[in-house]
């Protein structure tokens, strides 16, 4: 019995630690379902918080332990610990890839138990700017004018229509729970989580903050926009993400038909929005009920 | 390994919730044992609500299980009665209140005694609705203890209320220490003041009061093994709403749970309900009939649902 601050990745999807990566990929796919937002099977055992932190450790788990080269370093680093007593704590999810040297944007596990000391992975420095999210996640149901994909998705590039504009804010902040109002970015700005020698702060940070506001439905070119915003070129988000620069590039142009199977979009798009500071489950349900909702049903 | 040598078991099938087949899975259950020749006997354990002989088409029998419970010298033989095939056996619950939907833990221990005693391979308890505390201790009296779900919101909170009181029960009897038994109890109410949310907050509260009764405790969490079966599933979403429990049980709980299979939506269901006729006994061959014999399949031999 490990409580969830001190599972390791494999723990953390339910897999053996000799599972194959099609293991891996399927326990990733039911986890999604069973931690979604009003999941039969865990409204009554967890908040829609809690969901949401229980789904950022999957997904990190699921990004480690699906990329080979990635989930040797994890179980080298797992042996590591083993050798030196200490497998069993808080220290398993110390672990970081060797490639990215800051890890990409993860939301931390909260314990609710305020006994059970501190929570892991990040220094305490770091923790309260990293919780900060600038865009809250639409909870609930969206106004129907909102729902609706934009005509084009041009206009949004640049100027949002006026409607949307003023009243998309105002309908997000209505529906985002209590704590999570509470926590929205202060007076300062949230750090990216780049790479020390990728970027610093954006030179354009009012631009970009401006510019989430306006957004209403995260599609390519949005995406598009806002790595824009951050000083990012293509090759940048490749290097972290180590996703191809033409899938990234086919996927800001919403080119579906180049691009590999929705799966993989999927766990494209919740890198791109992780690499970008958005909020990964928001922006990839955006993008793929845009591009895939009429194909699936 | 005493388990696996073990001459007999005892099956508990709870749920929580009325009306979700419990009785069904137990009656349909226990003939297709006998059907392949091992020995069995069914016991309504539904202390106060027992209508598991309806479920098999027996009129409801003159002797029963109260008999046996205020009286000690009645003998368990006494209160068996036969059914259309050789190898199985019920014993039915009481009709009637009585003041046995109450009996004592001890009752319950001659009881549970008594029919190990019984010869047969398997015991099928066929408990009430509920997480009263006699249901909960024939639960985990049981050496398998199976819940019958419905893929519905009441019926899983009630199936995760139920394995909590069962495994909040365990824990409490593991002690007799007051002060300890004090902070599970208040662990079961959710609003408690220990910032105890979950059955892993809890040993872990415990531990830092006891750490050789943590560990113990411990060992309970992990020796605590229920099993789901989920009933009138209409879909292959349905049919997933089962790992995703096991997964959500892992999380919260810290437990493992089988997933034993599902019953598909079927009208042979409802229609063998009221003919009380036992779906199994004639010899259909209908979807919800193969689901059942690999329900009892896996049950068997400790296995349980794959996802594919």
């Amino acid at each position: 019995m490990k409580s969830l601050r001190t599972q390791n990745y494999y723990d953390i999807l339910g897999v053996a630690s000799s599972a194959s990566s099609e293991e891996i990929r399927r326990a990733f796919e039911l986890s999604k379902v069973t931690f979604q937002e009003n999941s039969l099977a865990t409204y009554s055992l967890f908040t829609d918080e809690e969901n949401q932190e229980i789904l950022g450790l999957i997904s990190r788990a699921y990004e480690t332990l699906f990329n080979p080269q990635l989930r040797r370093e994890y179980d080298d680093f797992l042996e590591g610990l083993k050798m030196e007593g200490g497998y069993e704590g808080d220290r398993v999810n110390d672990f970081q890839p060797k490639q990215a040297r800051q890890p990409l944007q993860t939301k931390i596990f909260q314990p609710r138990d305020p006994l059970s000391g501190p929570s892991f992975s990040q220094p305490p420095s770091q923790q309260s700017s990293s919780r900060q999210v600038s865009i809250q996640p639409a909870r609930q149901s969206r106004p129907e004018q909102l729902r609706t994909r934009p005509p084009e998705a041009g206009p949004l590039r640049e100027n949002a229509p006026e409607q949307l504009r003023a009243e998309a804010p105002e309908h997000l902040r209505e529906n985002a729970p209590e704590q999570l109002r509470a926590e929205a970015p202060g007076p300062e700005p949230a750090p990216l989580p780049l790479s020390p020698d990728s970027a610093e702060i954006p030179k354009n940070r009012e631009a970009l903050d401006k510019y989430l506001e306006s957004v209403t439905v995260f599609n390519g070119p949005v995406l598009k926009k806002i790595r824009e915003l951050h000083g990012l070129t293509l090759e940048n988000i490749a290097e972290q993400t180590k996703i191809r620069r033409t899938y990234l590039k086919y996927l800001e142009e919403e080119e579906l038909t180049f691009l590999p199977a929705e799966i993989y979009v999927k766990g494209f798009i919740v890198l791109m929005a992780r690499m970008l500071d958005l909020p990964a489950d928001r922006v990839s349900k955006d993008y793929m009920d845009t591009n895939y909702k009429d194909k699936s049903q | 390994m005493g388990k696996i040598l073990k001459e007999k078991e005892i099956i508990a099938i709870g749920g929580g919730k009325g009306g979700v087949g419990k009785s069904f899975l137990a009656s349909n259950l226990g003939i297709i044992l006998a059907k392949n020749q091992i020995k069995t006997v069914l016991v309504d354990a539904d202390l106060g609500g027992a209508n598991l002989h309806t479920c098999l088409g027996i009129q409801a029998p003159e002797v029963t299980l109260s008999d046996f419970v205020n009286n000690t010298n009645v003998r368990i033989e006494d209160v068996v009665l036969r059914t259309s095939l050789d190898n199985l056996m019920l014993i039915s619950g009481a009709q009637d209140f009585l003041g046995i939907a109450n009996p004592k833990y001890s009752q319950k221990l001659r009881l549970v005694r008594a029919i190990e005693n019984l010869n047969v391979r398997y015991i099928i308890l066929d408990l009430g609705a509920g997480t009263s505390n006699n249901t909960l201790d024939f639960f985990l009296l049981a050496d398998r203890g199976v819940l019958m779900v419905l893929p519905e919101p009441t019926s899983i909170e009630n199936a995760y209320r139920f394995i909590k009181s069962a495994l909040y029960r365990k824990l409490r009897m593991l002690t007799r220490e007051p002060q300890v038994r004090a902070v599970i109890e208040k662990a079961m109410d959710k609003k408690n003041d220990l910032g105890i949310q979950s059955p892993i907050d809890l040993i872990d509260h415990i531990s830092n009061l006891n750490p050789r009764l943590g560990l113990q405790l411990e060992e309970a969490l992990n020796s605590f093994r229920p099993a789901i079966v989920l009933n009138q599933v209409r879909s292959m979403a349905d049919v997933r709403i089962g790992f995703s429990m096991q997964s959500a049980c892992k999380k919260f709980f810290g437990l493992q749970v089988d997933y034993l299979g599902y019953i598909e939506n079927d009208d042979q269901v409802w229609q063998s309900i009221r003919k009380r006729q036992p779906i199994t006994l004639n010899g259909d061959h209908g979807k919800s009939v193969r689901n059942l014999r690999s329900i009892s399949y896996n049950l068997l031999h400790n296995l349980q649902l794959k996802m594919e």
